[in-house]
């Protein structure tokens, strides 16, 4: 039996609805993931491969349509419990890594953290154990402007897990990489496939959806996914 | 949310406040210097206005219950000793002093001296000898008992420059010699609001100076010992004399407290211009996000951050930089206006001659008066700060970060 781990029914995702730059990332949309499986969004650039990560991971809500999320029909939550939902089960590694320039590696990778109330010691805890798997234990007081490309990648895929989430979703995560950085990237994302993370990623670079890893691959053009 | 996890995040929103402040330091550097100068220019000219109202009151208590003066065309002029006696006959007034007092201008010093005639023996004898750093001169010089005074401070210091600080000689134009007077005592400091300009001469002496013929006298200092009956008493005078007025304890109070509050409004007036400069700077610094301040909100939003966190970052950034600004601007217009004795801004409030007094203000520190200073500074400002990031953070984050 299929155990859905993410569901997307039907979605429409349109941005600066009514006004003259009105744009539809995402048109009438349907996707269903297992857990623990890895899956690749491929397309080119505007196809709306990230509009539909954002979508899965709570970083913006359907215009039309149903995201489902380990059974909750998150895009109905309200924020507060939307958020709760998303630190919860939900890692996002972004495009552009997105961390917080001018602070330190471990106070980038604690701050979904704070939300929660965890102590500052469990706090500490969880984040010097992923900077020592990430082998990013020396760079922990370095500002992240300071870090190179690669290091910043790992800062923010340890971001991602800080709160231990089930499913790990990343935006194009080898595009600013080279291809030794790339390879590291995907030794990384095979050993959280293979600790049962389930795992979306949208990429058109052929090193990663090429992998024998991957389980399945959606293709998107126009908002659309034309092949799966 | 035990109450120890809820002030735990506390805590850590304020770490996170602290540390965004510290990276933008150049911007907030700039607004709190703006908002410290603001608040220690508004609260020095309220603390010095507070302090002399207050030093006004207190001396005030020393004024007679009704000052009694004639006038004559819309002016003041002398008063006739029987007035005097017939004002003493109403009932429930206690005594009548006739006070012989004036102005003499000093022209080589351009300086107005408050000339007042009294009896110096009696002061000498009475409560006001403690107030008097009297000097002792050698017996064998033969001196006019009429021709002693006792002087301000301010007024022994001017004179040292033309070196009559043990005699002066008072002249006018129209006067065929000059008028010799020997100091024979200074006030002292605490004294100074009052006495700074003030030359106490013997009475008959006086007279002299101020061409006050001998049944005539300034004015008249009337005591009643009901102050319930002071406005009555008032009254009757002005419908027993319509020649003469009457002013009261309680109007000359008045007047000061209007006066000092003209000159407070007076100085806010005129820097106006300037206070509302530094606010349009504020407002465009404090209230404009930067693309990188959005981006960051956005990176807050989409690590899983409620509005309401975000909006609390944004508190606790305004109430820290706001609060430390006003907190600030009010101690260093403290040390200002108390300790430096407010140079340049004391001598607008006090004196209308070149003899200012250099008295030390007294503290005078209205509570009310610091909330609602420091409640115009940050509830603002809170408000300048917090809406554009409540605006920030209710839009998605996806479309913070990526600029849709």
């Amino acid at each position: 039996m299929d155990n859905h781990v993410i569901e997307i029914i039907n979605v429409t995702k349109t941005y600066n609805k009514g006004k003259p730059n009105e744009v539809t990332a995402v048109k009438d949309t349907s996707l269903e993931i297992n857990e623990g499986s890895l899956v690749v969004l491929k397309g080119s650039s505007g196809s709306g491969k990230t509009t539909l990560l954002s979508l899965i991971g709570c970083q913006t809500k359907p215009t039309t349509g149903e995201v489902i999320i380990q059974g909750k029909k998150v895009s109905k939550l309200p924020e507060k419990f939307m958020n709760l939902h998303k630190r919860k089960n939900i890692g996002f590694i972004f495009q552009h890594f997105q961390l917080i320039a001018g602070m330190s590696v471990l106070d980038n990778i604690m701050l979904p953290l704070i939300p929660e109330g965890i102590s500052s010691k469990e706090r500490y805890r969880r984040a010097n154990q992923l900077l020592e798997q990430f082998n990013l234990t020396h760079r922990r007081e370095f500002k992240t402007s300071s870090l190179s490309g690669g290091e910043q990648q790992r800062a923010a895929i340890a971001r991602a897990l800080i709160n231990n989430p089930g499913i790990l979703l990343a935006d194009e995560p080898s595009a600013h990489l080279d291809s030794e950085l790339t390879s590291s990237l995907l030794d990384h994302i095979s050993r959280l496939k293979q600790s049962g993370h389930t795992i979306l990623i949208t990429s058109h670079d052929p090193d990663v959806y090429q992998k024998s890893m991957v389980d399945h691959i959606f293709e998107m053009k126009n908002g659309q996914i034309i092949s799966s | 949310m035990t109450l120890r996890t809820i002030f735990e995040r506390q805590r850590d929103i304020i770490d996170y406040s602290l540390q965004n402040m510290l990276r933008r330091w150049s911007k907030n550097t700039l607004i709190l210097i703006i908002f410290i100068v603001l608040v220690f220019i508004v609260s020095s000219v309220l603390f010095i206005n507070g302090s002399l109202t207050k030093e006004m009151m207190v001396t005030s208590m020393d004024l007679p219950d009704i000052t009694v003066q004639r006038i004559k065309g819309g002016r003041q002029v002398n008063i006739q000793a029987p007035d005097a006696l017939e004002i003493e006959k109403i009932p429930g007034v206690e005594a009548v002093e006739k006070r012989v007092w004036g102005y003499f201008y000093q022209e080589t010093l351009q300086a107005n001296f408050t000339i007042y005639g009294m009896d110096l023996d009696q002061l000498e004898k009475g409560e006001y000898n403690q107030i008097v750093d009297w000097k002792s001169y050698p017996d064998d010089i033969e001196r006019n008992p009429d021709f002693r005074m006792i002087v301000g401070h301010g007024v022994l210091e001017l004179l040292k420059n033309i070196e009559m600080d043990n005699t002066f000689l008072f002249f006018q134009p129209g006067w065929q010699q000059l008028i010799s007077f020997d100091i024979i005592g200074t006030f002292r400091g605490e004294t100074e609001l009052q006495s700074n300009d003030m030359m106490i001469l013997q009475i008959q002496g006086a007279r002299k100076v101020l061409e006050l013929p001998d049944n005539e006298f300034t004015d008249l200092a009337v005591f009643i010992p009901n102050p319930e009956e002071i406005d009555n008493i008032a009254l009757k005078i002005q419908r027993l004399f319509p020649g003469l007025r009457t002013v009261t304890r309680e109007q000359i109070k008045n007047s000061y407290a209007s006066v000092f509050g003209w000159k407070s409004a007076f100085v806010l007036s005129s820097l106006l211009a300037g206070i509302f400069a530094f606010l349009i700077l504020i407002w465009d610094k404090a209230s404009g996000l930067s693309l990188e301040e959005k981006r960051e909100i956005g990176i807050l939003k989409a690590v899983g951050w409620d509005t309401a966190l975000v909006l609390q970052v944004k508190f606790w950034e305004g109430l820290i930089l706001s609060g430390i600004s006003s907190v600030s601007g009010i101690l260093l217009a403290y040390a200002f206006v108390y300790w430096l004795r407010a140079p340049g801004l004391k001598q607008i409030f006090i004196g209308w001659s070149t003899i200012y007094p250099s008295f030390r203000l007294t503290p005078d520190v209205d509570f009310k008066f610091l909330v609602l200073i420091i409640t115009i500074c940050v509830v603002p400002y809170l408000a300048v700060t917090i809406f554009p990031a409540w605006k920030a953070a209710i839009t998605d984050p996806d479309v913070m970060i990526r600029n849709i």
